[in-house]
């Protein structure tokens, strides 16, 4: 311990602010740093999210122009009801969009590039045993041109009699493995029940002129009582802890690595432990800087996603219902919780990177211990997880779950006691950890690189001096 | 003023070697600015210079690590931007900068060079067992590089440059970071060369060792050859009578006038 | 013989690499065998922990309320309800809310009423409300979408409910009309792929994603110490002194990153295979796409012969090489360590993009084939399904084969000593001949990116004005910051820099003369890109410009043929081409500017005829020397569009506008 005599010394807070100042320019002077952590979020989240836009957009004409059939079969052909073929053929959606689009110059769907979600009906064929239904659905055989044989469908609906000799079953085979039956398959689901609300209106029709008397009541739309601030603040409960945590863990891997391991390289190391501050201090400054760091690409990185999030939603029309505002008084309740996750990760990954000798080292033990952060925190995102005072006591899984709670608005002032209690300790564990760590005299001595026996060999070295 | 020499006696030779960099923030940076340099085969040629001068530049051009903007340059008699690869089959090329594989034991880093430079199986044990002996590296053989100390380190690292045994040594700045015992060790390693015929290239800021070592000392400052000639000859052009003092003085005189520089550096390469 | 230089460097540094990479004995550990290990453990996690959350949650009792008086057997729907255990069913009066009932939006009393009735936010409220008309009855459901318990509370009413309007519609279909005509037309879907088919479907929609993650991390470890490490350890200079081409030396550290790469998928995928066949982990239910029944999983044990894992391997190794060779690259550019693995995550997520179509429902055709890793991805799918169609697969195999041989090619220069040695000082040599060029690319990627998000932004706020704004406040002032650094570096005046010369009047009518052609070749292109790349409806429907038909036709022509013409052609034929030109020939100015011009529209649909449109403009501006013909080309072009005038004569106006164009001189050489 150095004199704390001598008026003119820094106090050990004192040091560990200016060893954390110095620590946290010499990274953002670095370019590349701060290309990585500033620019790169700005510029990644829209351009992967306007891949995204495109790939979807693209899948969707893709979808919507495949043109796929339908092989229609029956045990009798009397099984099959009037109109069904062509009820099927039909695109139940298309008529409102064409009616939409009259005023337009002319139908969009023009002949030479196909009709819009087509599913043509193959003529009927009956009678056919299920077997030769199922049959007729032939398995491709790898090198099957797409437009072969015209009669081949994509999907088969076979309808077969009950034991009184009425219509008993209606199947639809399809093959999973397949696009396009895929794609019949979800077409016929979504057509059967138009034609089976028509046949029966049609029936009630001939007997009563009374239209709509089969349905026994109309069932509105479920309606969402939720303000829709809460929506937003609801959808963001599940999103935003995770990112936190996985964006800080993140967030700190760099700069930890790189004031430990890196300074080792970088043949600093020495000069840093030479100064005439408490080594205390000194290694407080950095867990602080990284933690800095840590905060600052997390905040960046949010933003970023968040502005782009946003800017993706304008761009999509339909998606104009939810309304997500950003949440400041519960970011203001969980400010302190974060900040103090924030450092217990910083200090626990400082702690940990300071046993590696080279960079690479350093990210291979790291590499491990991220998992170790983001698991538990997926954990904490499943719904039907409550935050219990137990749970509370858990690193990282009571975080996002205050989060969470708070997100939503649910008060819960014993768990966040906890929370913040047990957050605190463990950072307290954590710094005492690294310190200790960083202390071993064996750190100075050993080669550039070791094995695993040489790390538990620190790790039983004596401390130096602080 | 080379060719009369006779091309095949010169091992290195260098005309009006330019070499000029983009610096984002300083724009252009001319490092050579019109370099002659010959040295002779069993010639042990010292290149001395302040820091930033041009010396690392000049060798790493001769070693076809950078090719020159303008001039011509030829190892072994052979043009450096034509041929590198031959001229790199010559020399043996030792700087700061040319790494060991930590991971490698010093034979098996001499057996990975050596089948490099294309040398049979049988041939390649030879030379290598050769090597440990000459460079009493017997007992670290076969250890990895990253336990070895430092001048064990270069000691690899000067058998790894002359393994293949090559006509031309360029080495740059071969003692910095050794202690006493190591640093002469490689002196007289240098030493040895000049018996067996090698040129030896070498830059150093270490005046007594170019005083003790050098057949001829080429001074060089501002990316230009202020003088060349054997130590007599520069003492008398100078009228100092230590390397240290002609040093001074040449790089005062080249040092504020360019113009001055440049003619300097012309009558040091006519004498 | 003697093998000759090259090949005895590559054998001697690949067998290096590999020591090297076997000696490091700990990161091959971390790099390799942990993810291997890792597998089981997440798949056994996530079943444990899905299980578990949704065992809670069905475990969770929760309170229906309901109202349902008029509602016809309705003892019988509180039966059914209360078959949903744990659930309690509680009837109370809800008079009140009927009355308070607002249309669309919820009002803050109906909220409260609601809360009220159901018993705090954890119920739902099931409430019969008499409509008029037919049927007679509305039911509907109030719940609170913030809340777990309401949200699983309603699933289980609306399980119920299905239930009894099932029951109720066959009852009444008896009683009215003696039968249901609709009887037996429930759907059930029967899937008749064999099981190696189906399983080999959903294998195939995750390990293409699986491959590029594990490839790329995998890989990466080498790659970094190959390229970036021992740049770093100065081993690299070393090794570059030696009489081995570079080409060779590339080649091998190349290979051992491919052979790190391959090995780790291999034994990754391994890992996967196993845990799904072990019954250890599904694949989750999200992956499972349309068609199958809601909330479905994966087959537990998943058969897929031998065969096609073979073939999936083959038709991917294109794939492989090319990440491994991007891998490369990225590490070879880097001047760190830690420059290096920097960039791989950007890189990983990139890539992640195409390999993630073999998870969608679409089909591989000669597009998709041809396109980098989407081709091979799509290909390893369906060959795990047993699909695979030769020649497309052929296509796309050769396809594929030229980007990696691109990629490598590209590689192959990445051993630059020049630039290697003088790491720690900045850029290369080659930049001084090339700075004008990489100058004006840095911005006019600056300008495609601030048109995509603020014009993008604008444009969504208020269409005329995003796009005035746009074309009027970004474009200019950009161009003019680009160009200040072109001019002031080849010492010429700004309206020099930007070729604001006075053209010839030749050009200038050859210029107008080509348009109804071009106009009419954009008609075609794009019919063309409709058959391979097909619009979704709600785009066609809604016409990017239907936000403007309220304006007048000078108002549109002015915004949409006269603004794109003077301020696009100010940045990109302008500021941007000055300084392409200068460092590139014709065709590679040409090349960049159809990309970035075609970028800067930010949609694949628009990109083809706009690329085609910039290549026309650059090719008349190298020829002019003058920006004028391309200003009045571009707004000629936009306003035939406009206009929608279709007239195929017109087209032969391009002979004389293309003599005109071909026989005059340009603009400068006539003032010089």
């Amino acid at each position: 311990m150095t004199g704390s005599g001598r008026s003119a010394e820094p106090s050990l807070f004192a040091a560990t602010l200016l060893v954390a100042r110095k620590e946290l320019v010499t990274s953002f002077r670095d370019r590349q740093t701060t290309l990585y952590t500033l620019v790169l979020p700005i510029v990644l989240y829209p351009f992967l999210f306007w891949c995204m836009i495109q790939a979807s957009l693209f899948l969707e004409g893709r979808r919507e122009h495949t043109e796929t059939r339908l092989g229609l079969a029956a045990r009798e052909s009397d099984l099959v009801p009037p109109g069904l073929a062509e009820s099927l053929a039909r695109d139940p959606h298309a008529v409102n969009q064409a009616g939409a689009s009259i005023q337009g110059s002319e139908p969009r769907a023009d002949p030479a590039h196909g009709e819009l979600n087509s599913l043509s009906v193959l003529p009927l064929r009956a009678p056919l045993s299920l077997g030769e239904a199922c049959a007729w659905l032939a398995r491709r055989t790898g090198s099957r041109p797409a437009s072969a044989a015209i009669e081949e469908p994509d999907a088969v609906l076979y309808l077969s009699p009950a034991e009184d000799g009425g219509r008993g079953r209606a199947e639809v085979f399809y093959d999973s493995s397949s696009t396009r039956s895929r794609i019949a398959l979800a077409r016929v689901q979504s057509r059967m029940p138009v034609f089976v609300r028509d046949l029966r209106a049609r029936a009630a029709a001939e007997v009563d002129p009374n239209v709509g008397a089969l349905e026994p009541f109309r069932r509105d739309p479920p309606r969402n009582v939720a303000p829709q601030p809460a929506m937003g603040a609801y959808i963001l409960s599940y999103i935003l802890p995770l990112l936190f945590v996985i964006m800080a863990v993140m967030g700190a891997f760099f700069p930890a690595v790189d004031l430990t391991c890196g300074e080792r390289e970088r043949k600093t190391a020495e000069t840093t432990l030479l100064l005439p501050v408490p080594r205390t201090a000194v290694h407080l400054g950095k867990i602080l800087a990284v933690c800095a760091a840590a905060l600052i690409a997390t905040g960046l990185n949010l933003s970023a996603l968040a502005l782009s999030a946003e800017h993706l939603l304008r761009m999509l029309p339909a998606n104009s219902t939810v309304q997500v505002d950003v949440p400041v008084r519960a970011l203001l309740q969980v400010a302190p919780l974060l900040l103090l996750f924030a450092f217990f990760v910083s200090s626990v990954l400082t702690g940990v990177a300071a046993l590696a000798r080279t960079f690479k080292e350093g990210q291979a033990l790291l590499g491990p211990v991220q998992i170790l952060f983001v698991l538990p925190a997926l954990a904490g995102a499943l719904p039907g997880v409550q935050l219990t005072p137990l749970l509370a006591s858990i690193p990282v899984v009571n975080v996002v779950l205050c989060f969470r709670g708070l997100l939503r608005g649910e008060p819960m002032p014993l768990e966040y006691g906890i929370t913040a209690a047990s957050l605190g300790a463990l950072s307290i564990a954590a710094i005492g950890l690294s310190l200790w760590t960083l202390s071993r005299e064996a750190l100075l001595v050993s080669g550039s690189e070791s094995s695993w026996r040489d790390l538990l060999g620190i790790l039983r070295s004596p401390g130096s001096t602080r | 003023m080379s060719v009369e020499s006779g091309a095949e006696s010169l091992a290195i030779e260098a005309v009006g070697l330019r070499k000029v960099f983009v610096d984002p923030r300083r724009g252009a940076v001319e490092a050579l600015c019109g370099l002659d340099l010959d040295c002779r085969r069993g010639e042990i040629y010292g290149l001395l210079g302040p820091n930033g001068a041009g010396k690392t530049t000049t060798l790493r051009v001769l070693a076809t690590l950078l090719a020159p903007t303008s001039g011509t340059a030829r190892v072994d008699g052979i043009d450096v931007a034509t041929d590198p690869l031959e001229v790199r089959r010559r020399i043996g090329f030792l700087s700061g900068t040319t790494g060991l594989y930590p991971r490698l034991s010093p034979r098996e880093t001499l057996s990975y060079f050596g089948r490099l430079h294309g040398l049979e199986p049988e041939e390649l044990q030879r030379r290598t067992e050769a090597i440990l002996d000459r460079f009493g590296m017997r007992e670290y053989a076969d250890a990895r590089c990253e336990s070895l100390s430092t001048g064990q380190r270069q000691r690899v690292s000067i058998a790894r440059a002359v393994l293949h045994d090559p006509p031309v040594l360029i080495l740059d700045e071969p003692t910095t970071g050794l202690d006493v015992l190591a640093s002469s060790a490689m002196i007289e390693f240098i030493e040895s060369r000049r018996a067996a015929g090698t040129c030896v290239l070498f830059s150093t800021h270490v005046l007594s060792e170019a005083e003790r070592l050098c057949d001829r000392i080429g001074v060089i400052f501002r990316g230009r050859l202020l003088a060349a000639g054997t130590l007599p000859e520069l003492s008398q052009r100078t009228g100092k009578r230590w390397l240290a003092d002609v040093f001074l003085e040449l790089v005062r005189r080249g040092g504020p006038d360019p113009a001055s520089a440049s003619s300097a550096g012309e009558g040091g390469g006519a004498s | 013989m003697r093998p000759r230089p090259g090949v005895r460097a590559f054998r001697a540094v690949l067998a290096a690499e590999l020591l090297l990479l076997l000696r490091d004995r700990r990161a091959l550990l971390l790099a390799v065998v942990l993810p291997t290990l890792l597998f089981p453990l997440i798949f056994l996690g996530q079943r444990w922990l899905e299980g578990a959350s949704r065992r809670a949650m069905e475990q969770r009792t929760v309170r229906v309320a309901c109202d349902l008086d008029g509602l016809e057997s309705a003892e019988r729907l509180v039966e059914l309800l209360r078959e949903e255990a744990p659930i309690e069913v509680l009837r109370v009066d809800a008079s009140r809310l009927r009355v308070i009932d607002s249309g669309g939006t919820v009002s803050p009393q109906e909220r409260e009423e609601v809360g009220r009735l159901a018993g705090g936010a954890d119920g739902v409220l099931l409430v019969a409300r008499r409509v008029g008309g037919e049927p007679p009855v509305a039911l509907r459901l109030y719940f609170d979408g913030v809340n777990d318990t309401a949200l699983q509370a309603r699933r289980r009413a609306d399980r119920a409910l299905d239930a009894f309007q099932t029951e109720l519609r066959a009852r009444r279909a008896e009683e009215k009309i003696g039968r249901d005509p609709a009887r037996g037309l429930e759907l059930s879907a029967v899937d008749v792929a064999s099981a190696a088919d189906a399983g080999g479907a959903l294998l195939g929609r995750i390990l293409p994603l699986l491959a590029v993650i594990v490839l790329l991390s995998g890989g990466s470890y080498v790659a970094l110490s190959a390229f970036a490490g021992e740049r770093e350890a100065g081993t690299l200079e070393t090794l570059l002194v030696q009489p081995a081409p570079a080409a060779a030396v590339v080649a091998a550290k190349f290979t051992a990153v491919l052979i790190a790469g391959l090995l780790t998928l291999l034994l990754n995928a391994g890992s996967v295979l196993l845990c799904l066949r072990a019954g250890l982990g599904s694949i989750p239910g999200s992956f499972v796409g349309v068609g199958a029944p809601a909330g479905a999983e994966g087959p537990a044990g998943l058969a897929v012969g031998a065969a096609r894992l073979l073939g999936g391997s083959l038709v991917f190794l294109p794939a492989a090489v090319l990440l491994c060779a991007l891998l490369c690259l990225v590490c070879g550019r880097a001047r760190t360590f830690r420059e290096g693995q920097f960039t791989l995550l950007p890189l990983m997520l990139v890539c992640l993009v195409p390999a993630g179509l073999a998870s969608q429902d679409v089909d591989l055709d000669w597009l998709l084939a041809a396109l980098p890793l989407a081709g091979p991805a799509l290909a390893l799918r369906d060959v795990l399904r047993g699909d695979l169609r030769l020649p497309v697969a052929a296509w796309m195999f050769a396809a594929n084969t030229a980007w990696a041989g691109i990629a490598l090619w590209h590689l192959a220069r990445t051993l630059d000593t020049e630039r290697l040695v003088q790491s720690e000082g900045g850029e290369e040599e080659i930049a001084q001949r090339s700075v004008q060029s990489r100058y004006a690319l840095r911005w006019a990627w600056v300008a495609v990116f601030l048109v995509y998000v603020l014009g993008g932004t604008l444009q969504a706020w208020n269409l005329p004005w995003g796009i005035f704004m746009t074309l009027w406040l970004l474009l200019p002032p950009l161009a003019l910051l680009s160009v200040r650094g072109t001019a002031g570096r080849a010492k010429e005046s700004l309206t020099r820099a930007l070729s604001l010369v006075r053209p010839r009047l030749a050009h200038a009518l050859g210029a107008v003369l080509i348009a109804p052609a071009l106009s009419t070749l954009a008609r075609i292109v794009f019919d063309w890109q409709r058959s391979v790349l097909p619009l979704p409806s709600h785009l066609e429907q809604g016409d990017l410009l239907e936000g403007l038909t309220g304006l007048g036709l000078p108002m549109r022509l002015f915004l949409l043929a006269l603004s794109p013409a003077l301020c696009e052609e100010l940045f990109f034929r302008g500021a941007l081409l000055s300084g392409l030109r200068r460092d590139l020939g014709a065709v590679r100015c040409i090349a960049w500017q159809a990309l970035i011009f075609g970028a800067a529209h930010s949609s694949i649909y628009r990109f083809v005829p706009t690329a085609l449109l910039g290549m026309v403009l650059t090719a008349l501006t190298l020829r002019g020397r003058s920006l004028f013909p391309a200003i009045l080309l571009h707004a000629t072009y936009n306003g035939l569009l406009l206009l929608e005038v279709d007239r195929p004569g017109l087209c032969w106006l391009a002979v004389p506008g293309l003599l005109l164009l071909t026989l005059a001189k340009p603009a400068s050489e006539v003032r010089d």
